[in-house]
C-alpha cells in the first residue's frame, strides 16, 4: 500500500514504524535506568515502571497532534517521550531537580508541561479522568479539535472520579479517550477480583460510547483503535473506551518483588514482550535492519546517558522554596 | 444595554439602589460573563431551571448552553472538569448546588485543585460556589458549613460575604482571581439581606475584612450570616447595657486579614469570635490562636468563641434554633464579656 | 582517581533500613557501570543492586548480613580503573575520605590502620552543652566565644565564657576536634543543657584554616545557625511586672498599661476592680491613670500585706526617674548586677534583719601571722591573710550554736547538718560568694588554702557550679577596704552574715591600764524570725571568745 493510503486507513508507515520501535526501545531502557537509580539510592520514594505496557504507552500517543491533551499514568512513560517529552525533563523530574519541570515539588511524571499539553497524573487514580474532561470541554467550547487522552488501570477503573467522568463526557459528547490499561494485578490483587464482567469495554455500553479490547502488546492494533477513537472525537462524535489487555511485568514498584504473580503468567506474558514483538516484526519485514538496530540501541543508551548524567549534575532546589508557590499572583 | 438585558430577565422592573443578596451575586456573574468569554458556568440545573435558588434564571437565554452548562449530577466531574478547563486558560464557574455535596468533590478540590499551582506551578482561575448555611430547616445535610475543612488546606482562596455590596463585589474578585476561590454564600442571607449597591463597577479585594459597626469596648471577629446577628447584639449592648462593640466582618477567611483583626482587639482589649459553622476545629479556633499569639498583652479577657454545637444539623426546629448560634446568643456572649 | 560512594537505597517510602545478604564483589574486584554489585533484602522486597559507576570496588564497608539504615555508605568504588592493584599487591587500599586527590594509592599503599580511620570518619559530632550552673539556675548567657567555626580546639582549652545568675564561668572544651557548629550567638540566653554548640572529632576532620584547596569538603556542615525572626515567638520581650507578689489576677491589658504607665504593683493592688470577682478591668485602670494624671489620686497610698507573715509583700519597683537629657550615662545591668539587685531585694523582703556589733582583741592573732607569713608563703605559695583566722573562730561559734546555721522554710526551720562557709569576694563588676564546704573539717591552713583556691578562681572565671553553691553561713570583709564594720545584708536562704571589719592598733583599757592593741569589729545581721538578740548576742561573744583566745603555740 502506498504511504497516503496507509495513513488514510490508520496504518502506519516504514518510517513510523522505525520511530515506534525507536520510542519504545527507548521507554524500556528508560524505565530500567530510572529502577537503577533507585537501587542506587538516587532515586528516593518510590520507582514505578510500565514493563510490558510500552505498545501501550507509545501506541496510543503516536495517535495524537500537538495540540491533543495528554494525561499520562505512571506506567506510561513512553507517552511523555512520543508527545515531545526530553529525556533530560524526565530525569530531573526523578531525582527531585530544582530545574524539573514541578521544580522538586513532585517526582516522576508528575508535572505539567502546559506546552507540550502534558499533564502528569496525581496518586489518587482516576482523579486525573475529570480534568481531562475538563481539558476536552474547553477544546469544545473554544472550537480547539484538541482531544484528551488519558489512562486508568484495571484496579483504578473502579473509582468513582471514572464513572463520573465518563457520564459526563459521553452525556456532553467530550473529546475524551480513556484508554484502561488491564496489566492483571492492581498492586497485589489480580483483575479476577476487580470486576466480574467479561471485559472493561463491555463497561462502554453503560454509557452510550463505543468500546474496544484489544491487545496490548500489539502496536498496530494500539495505533490503529486509538487513531480512530482520536479521529471520531475530532470529529465530535464524543468518548471512546479502550481496554488495552497487558501484564504488568514487574512488581507495583521497586520495592514489591511481587511473588504473588504466577511464574507461569509471567513466562506466558514473556512471549509476547511488547519491544521485542516490534523488534521481531521489522527484522522479519525488512523493514529494520540488523545495522539500524544497533544504531537505534547505541542513540538509546546515549540519549539516557546524557539525559542522567545532566540531572545528577543539575542542583536542588533551594530547601526555602518549600514555603513559596502555593498561590498564583 | 447589558444591564438592561439583565433586567428583562431577572428580578428588575426599575432600577434599584437596593438590591437582595442573591441579586448582587447574580449581577456579579452576569458582568464577569458580558466581560470576559472564557467565564462559563457549570453544574446541576443551572440552565434551564436557572439555579436551586435561582441564581442563574436567565442566564441560559442570554449566554447560550455552551456557557450556562446542565451537567450530570457528578460534583467530582463538575470540579474536576473546571479544573481541566481552567488549567487550559478558562475561568469556569462551578456551582454545588448545595455546599453539603461539596464532599463528592472533597477528593479533586484538595488533592488536585489545591495543589495545581505549587505543584505545576500554572494557575488555576476557577470558582466554587458553595450555598451554604442553616437557618431554613434544611437537616443534616442542606445545612452546612464546610469551611474549616477547605481553610485548613493550603492552597483554596476562601471569601464569605454577608452583604450583598461584598457579594457583588468579591463574586467579581473571585473571578477575575488566578487561584481557586471557594464563594460561601448563605442560603439564609440570599432574599432576607438587601443593601445598597453601586450601578458602577466595583472589586473587593480578596483578603481584606470590613467593619461593620465600630465599639471601642468589645471586638466580634465573624463572618457571613452572624455579622447580622453581631450587628442586632451591638445595637443591643450600646441601647441597653452601655457597652460599645465592634463588629469585623472577615470577608475573607483566606487569606484573613490579620491586621484588621489585631488592630481591632487591640483597641478593645476583649474578642468574642463567632461563626455559623461548628466550634470545634472551626476557623475561629485558627483566629483565637493568632489573636493570643500576637495581641496577648492587648486582652483584657479570655478570647471567647460562639458558633453552633458540635453535633450534626438538626431538622426539627426548636432542636435547629437551640443548635444554631443566634442574636440572643451574641448577646449573652458579649455581656459575658463586658462583665469579666 | 576518584572515589564513588554506594548507599543503601530505600526500597520504599515507610523503609528504614535493609540487610546485605551477598556481596557479588570483593574489595579489588574490577566492576562495571550498573553491574550487581551485592544484593539486599528489606521488609518489602529482596532486590540486587547494580554499581553506580564502573571501577573497582575500593572499600566494603559492612560484611554480608548486617542491616544498615537506608543512604548509609555501604561501599566505596574507585573510578579509576588503572589505579586498581595487581593481585600480587597488598590487600587493597581504601582511600580516606579527607585524602586529596593529588596522591595515588597505587605507588602509596596506605597502613592498615588508616583504612579505619577513614571509615570511623563519618563526621562525629560531639555536642557541648549550657552547663547548670547552680542547682537552681535554669539558663545562661554566651557572653564571649573563643573559637569561631572551624577552628582547631584542644581538650579543656577555652571554647566560651557563659554567665548567669550565679556566677561568670570559662567553659572548656570536652574534646579535641574541630569546632563544627555554634548553635547560638554572644548575648543568646538559653536553657542549661541545651546544646550550643558542636565539635567534630576524628582523624577525617579538617579545620578551615588547614584545609588545602584541593581538600574535600570537611566532614560536617559548618554552619553558624542564627534564629531567624519567624523562629522566635512573636512575644515581646520578657519585661518583669512583679505578678509573682500579687494576690489577685490581672489580665495581660491590664499589666500592660500597668507597665506603661509606670504604675506599681502595689498601686496596682490599690485599685478597686469593677469586673468578675473584683478583677481590675481595663476601664479601672485607665479611670485610675486619668485621675491620677489630673491629679484626683496622690501617691500610691500604703498597702498593708494581706497574706501571712512569711510571705514576703510586694516588691516596689523605683518609681519612673526623670533626668535631663545628654546629662546623664545610662548603663545597661549585666547578669550579674541583675541577680545581685534581685537577690539583695528579696533578702531584704524576706528576713527581718537585726543587727549586733561586737570588738574582738586580735593582737595574738596579728602576731601570729606576723611570726609565720613569710615561711608561709613560701611554702604555700600564696599569703597568708586574717580570713582563715576569723573563719575559724567562726566555725567554732556554729558548732556551739547550730541554729546560726539554718534556713526558713514556711513555718519550719532548718538546721543543716554540714557547715558550709560562704565567703564574700569582690570582683571588677560585682562580688561572688564562693563557698567552703564542709568548713569545719579544715584546719587552718586547709582552710587559707580553700579561700585562695576559690578566690583566685572567682576572679579568672574558673568557679565551677558547685563552688557557689549550698553555703549555710557567709562571712564578709567590710574591713578589706579599710572601713571598721559594715551592715550585710543575709544571703538567702541562710539566717545569718558575719563582717569583719578593718584591724586597727586603738588604745584600749586592759584592767584599768591604756595598752595599745589591735582591734577589730565584729558585725553580725541575723533573720530575727528564728534568731533573737540573746542568741545572736551569744553567738558573736563565742566568735569574740575564740579570736581573742587564739592558741599562739600551735605549728602552722
Amino acid at each position: 500500500m502506498a504511504k497516503d493510503q496507509k495513513r488514510k486507513n490508520n496504518l502506519l508507515t516504514d518510517e513510523q514504524y522505525l520511530q515506534l520501535y525507536y520510542f519504545m526501545k527507548l521507554t524500556r531502557e528508560y524505565e530500567e535506568s530510572i529502577l537503577k537509580l533507585y537501587r542506587q539510592g538516587k532515586i528516593v520514594g518510590g520507582a514505578y515502571t510500565g514493563n510490558g505496557n510500552e505498545a501501550t504507552a507509545v501506541g496510543s500517543v503516536f495517535a495524537l497532534e500537538k495540540h491533543d491533551y495528554l494525561f499520562p499514568m505512571h506506567r506510561d512513560m513512553g507517552s511523555h517521550l512520543v508527545k515531545g517529552q526530553s529525556l533530560r525533563n524526565l530525569m530531573l523530574q526523578h531525582l527531585g531537580r530544582g530545574n524539573s519541570l514541578s521544580k522538586g515539588r513532585d517526582g516522576t511524571g508528575h508535572y505539567a508541561d502546559p506546552l507540550l499539553r502534558i499533564y502528569g497524573n496525581i496518586s489518587h487514580l482516576g482523579a486525573m479522568i475529570p480534568m481531562a474532561a475538563g481539558t476536552a470541554l474547553a477544546s469544545k467550547l473554544r472550537k480547539e479539535k484538541s482531544v484528551s487522552l488519558t489512562f486508568i488501570g484495571d484496579g483504578g477503573s473502579n473509582v468513582g472520579d471514572v464513572h463520573e467522568s465518563l457520564a459526563m463526557a459521553s452525556v456532553m459528547k467530550l473529546p475524551l479517550i480513556l484508554i484502561i490499561e488491564n496489566n492483571q494485578f492492581a498492586y497485589s490483587t489480580p483483575v479476577q477480583k476487580q470486576k466480574a464482567m467479561e471485559k472493561y469495554s463491555d463497561r462502554a455500553q453503560g454509557y452510550g460510547i463505543p468500546g474496544f479490547t484489544i491487545d496490548g502488546t500489539d502496536i498496530d492494533a494500539v495505533y490503529s483503535t486509538c487513531k480512530e477513537a482520536v479521529d471520531r472525537a475530532r470529529r465530535g462524535e464524543g468518548p471512546t473506551l479502550i481496554e488495552s489487555v497487558t501484564m504488568r511485568m514487574h512488581g507495583h514498584s521497586a520495592h514489591d518483588g511481587a511473588e504473588y504473580v504466577p511464574k507461569q503468567l509471567l513466562e506466558e506474558w514473556k512471549k509476547k514482550d511488547p519491544v521485542e514483538r516490534i523488534e521481531k516484526k521489522l527484522l522479519s519485514e525488512n523493514i529494520l535492519s540488523h545495522t539500524q538496530k544497533e544504531e537505534i540501541g547505541k542513540k538509546v543508551m546515549a540519549e539516557l546517558e546524557d539525559a542522567i548524567q545532566f540531572a545528577i549534575e543539575s542542583p536542588y532546589p533551594p530547601a526555602e522554596d518549600a514555603a513559596l508557590g502555593v498561590y498564583a499572583e | 444595554m447589558q444591564l438592561s438585558a439583565f433586567m428583562r430577565n431577572n428580578f428588575f422592573t426599575e432600577i434599584m439602589a437596593t438590591i437582595t443578596y442573591i441579586e448582587a451575586i447574580s449581577k456579579g456573574l452576569w458582568e464577569e460573563m458580558e466581560r470576559d468569554s472564557s467565564v462559563f458556568l457549570i453544574g446541576e440545573d443551572i440552565g434551564v431551571f436557572g439555579g436551586a435558588f435561582k441564581v442563574t434564571k436567565g442566564f441560559l437565554k442570554h449566554f447560550g448552553e455552551e456557557r450556562v452548562i446542565d451537567t450530570v449530577l457528578a460534583e467530582t466531574a463538575i470540579i474536576g472538569a473546571a479544573t481541566g478547563a481552567a488549567v487550559v486558560g478558562m475561568r469556569p464557574v462551578a456551582e454545588i448546588q448545595f455546599s453539603d455535596f461539596v464532599t463528592t468533590a472533597f477528593s479533586q478540590l484538595v488533592n488536585n485543585t489545591a495543589s495545581i499551582h505549587y505543584r505545576w506551578h500554572l494557575s488555576c482561575p476557577m470558582v466554587v460556589r458553595l450555598p451554604s448555611g442553616a437557618g431554613i430547616h434544611g437537616g443534616p445535610f442542606h445545612s452546612r458549613n464546610p469551611e474549616a475543612w477547605f481553610f485548613h488546606q493550603p492552597g483554596f482562596k476562601i471569601v464569605a460575604p454577608s452583604t450583598p455590596y461584598d457579594a457583588k463585589g468579591l463574586i467579581k474578585a473571585a473571578i477575575r482571581d488566578n487561584n481557586p476561590v471557594l464563594y460561601f454564600e448563605h442560603k439564609r442571607l440570599y432574599r432576607h439581606i438587601k443593601g445598597e449597591v453601586p450601578e458602577t463597577e466595583y472589586l473587593i479585594e480578596i483578603g481584606k475584612g470590613d467593619i461593620k459597626r465600630e465599639g471601642n469596648d468589645i471586638s466580634v471577629i465573624t463572618y457571613g450570616s452572624m455579622v447580622h446577628m453581631a450587628l442586632e447584639a451591638a445595637e443591643v449592648l450600646r441601647s441597653e447595657h452601655g457597652v460599645s462593640v465592634e463588629v469585623v466582618d472577615l470577608r475573607s477567611l483566606m487569606p484573613l486579614d490579620t491586621e484588621l483583626i489585631f488592630s481591632s482587639v487591640r483597641k478593645t482589649g476583649k474578642v468574642l469570635v463567632a461563626h455559623e459553622d461548628n466550634i470545634t476545629g472551626g476557623i475561629g479556633g485558627e483566629i483565637s490562636a493568632l489573636i493570643s499569639q500576637h495581641c496577648f498583652e492587648y486582652l483584657d479577657a479570655p478570647i471567647q468563641r460562639l458558633g453552633s454545637l458540635d453535633t450534626p444539623t438538626p431538622y426539627s426546629p426548636p432542636l435547629e434554633e437551640f443548635f444554631l448560634p443566634n442574636t440572643k446568643k451574641v448577646v449573652a456572649a458579649l455581656i459575658e464579656l463586658a462583665k469579666y | 582517581m576518584a572515589l564513588v560512594d554506594v548507599v543503601m537505597p530505600q526500597m520504599g517510602e515507610s523503609i528504614a533500613e535493609g540487610t546485605i545478604t551477598k556481596w557479588h564483589k570483593k574489595v579489588g574486584d574490577k566492576i562495571a557501570k550498573d553491574e550487581i554489585l551485592l544484593e539486599i533484602s528489606t521488609d518489602k522486597v529482596d532486590s540486587e543492586i547494580p554499581a553506580p559507576n564502573a571501577g573497582v570496588l575500593a572499600e566494603i564497608l559492612y560484611p554480608e548480613q548486617t542491616t544498615v539504615a537506608v543512604h548509609t555508605i555501604i561501599a566505596r568504588i574507585n573510578t579509576d580503573v588503572n589505579a586498581s592493584v595487581t593481585p600480587s599487591a597488598p590487600a587493597p587500599v581504601s582511600q580516606p575520605k579527607s585524602e586529596t586527590p593529588k596522591q595515588e594509592p597505587a605507588s602509596a599503599p596506605k597502613p592498615v590502620e588508616e583504612q579505619k580511620q577513614s571509615s570511623a570518619v563519618s563526621g562525629n559530632l560531639v555536642e557541648v552543652i549550657m552547663p547548670q550552673m547552680g542547682e537552681s539556675i535554669a539558663e545562661g548567657t554566651i557572653s564571649k566565644w573563643h573559637k569561631k567555626v572551624g577552628d582547631k580546639i584542644k581538650k579543656d582549652e577555652t571554647l566560651l565564657e557563659i554567665s548567669t545568675d550565679k556566677v561568670d564561668s570559662e567553659i572548656p572544651s570536652p574534646v579535641e576536634g574541630v569546632l563544627a557548629e555554634i548553635l547560638f550567638p554572644v548575648q543568646t540566653t538559653v536553657s542549661v543543657h541545651t546544646v550550643i554548640a558542636k565539635i567534630a572529632v576524628g582523624s577525617g576532620v579538617v579545620s578551615s584554616s588547614a584545609a588545602p584547596s584541593s581538600a574535600p569538603a570537611p566532614v560536617v556542615e559548618q554552619k553558624v545557625v542564627q534564629p531567624t525572626p519567624s523562629a522566635s515567638p512573636a512575644v515581646p520581650a520578657a519585661q518583669k511586672i512583679e505578678t509573682e507578689s500579687s494576690s489577685r489576677f490581672y489580665s495581660p491589658l491590664v499589666l500592660n498599661i500597668a507597665r506603661t504607665e509606670g504604675i506599681s504593683m502595689s498601686e496596682l493592688e490599690s485599685i478597686s476592680g469593677s469586673g468578675a470577682n473584683g478583677r481590675v478591668t481595663k476601664n479601672d485602670i485607665l479611670a485610675y491613670v486619668g485621675n491620677k494624671k489630673s491629679g484626683r489620686v496622690a501617691a500610691a497610698p500604703a498597702v498593708l500585706p494581706q497574706k501571712p507573715a512569711f510571705t514576703p509583700p510586694a516588691i516596689k519597683p523605683a518609681a519612673p526617674i526623670s533626668y535631663p537629657a545628654g546629662r546623664v550615662e545610662v548603663i545597661k545591668m549585666d547578669t550579674m548586677r541583675k541577680a545581685i539587685a534581685e537577690h539583695m531585694v528579696r533578702s531584704k523582703h524576706t528576713s527581718p534583719h537585726v543587727g549586733s556589733l561586737s570588738e574582738a582583741d586580735v593582737t595574738n592573732i596579728v602576731r601570729y601571722r606576723e611570726k609565720h607569713k613569710s615561711a608561709f608563703e613560701k611554702r604555700e605559695g600564696f599569703k597568708l591573710t586574717f580570713t582563715p583566722f576569723f573563719l575559724e573562730a567562726v566555725v567554732k561559734a556554729i558548732k556551739d550554736f547550730p541554729m546560726m546555721n539554718a534556713s526558713v522554710d514556711g513555718d519550719q526551720i532548718i538546721i543543716r547538718k554540714d557547715i558550709n562557709i560562704g565567703v564574700a569576694v569582690a570582683l571588677e563588676n560585682g562580688l561572688i560568694v564562693p563557698v567552703i564546704k564542709n568548713a569545719d573539717q579544715r584546719n587552718l591552713v586547709g582552710l587559707a588554702q580553700s579561700i585562695n583556691d576559690l578566690a583566685s578562681r572567682a576572679r579568672n572565671k574558673k568557679l565551677l557550679p558547685d563552688d557557689v553553691t549550698g553555703g549555710t553561713f557567709t562571712v564578709t570583709n567590710p574591713g578589706s577596704f579599710g572601713n571598721l564594720y559594715g551592715f550585710p545584708i543575709i544571703n538567702q536562704p541562710q539566717v545569718a552574715i558575719l563582717g569583719v571589719g578593718a584591724i586597727k592598733k586603738r588604745p584600749v583599757v586592759i584592767d584599768d591600764a591604756i595598752a595599745i592593741r589591735s582591734m577589730v569589729y565584729i558585725s553580725m545581721s541575723y533573720d530575727h524570725r528564728i534568731i533573737d538578740g540573746a542568741l545572736g548576742g551569744m553567738f558573736m561573744q563565742k566568735v569574740v571568745f575564740y579570736l581573742e583566745n587564739f592558741d599562739i603555740q600551735q605549728s602552722l
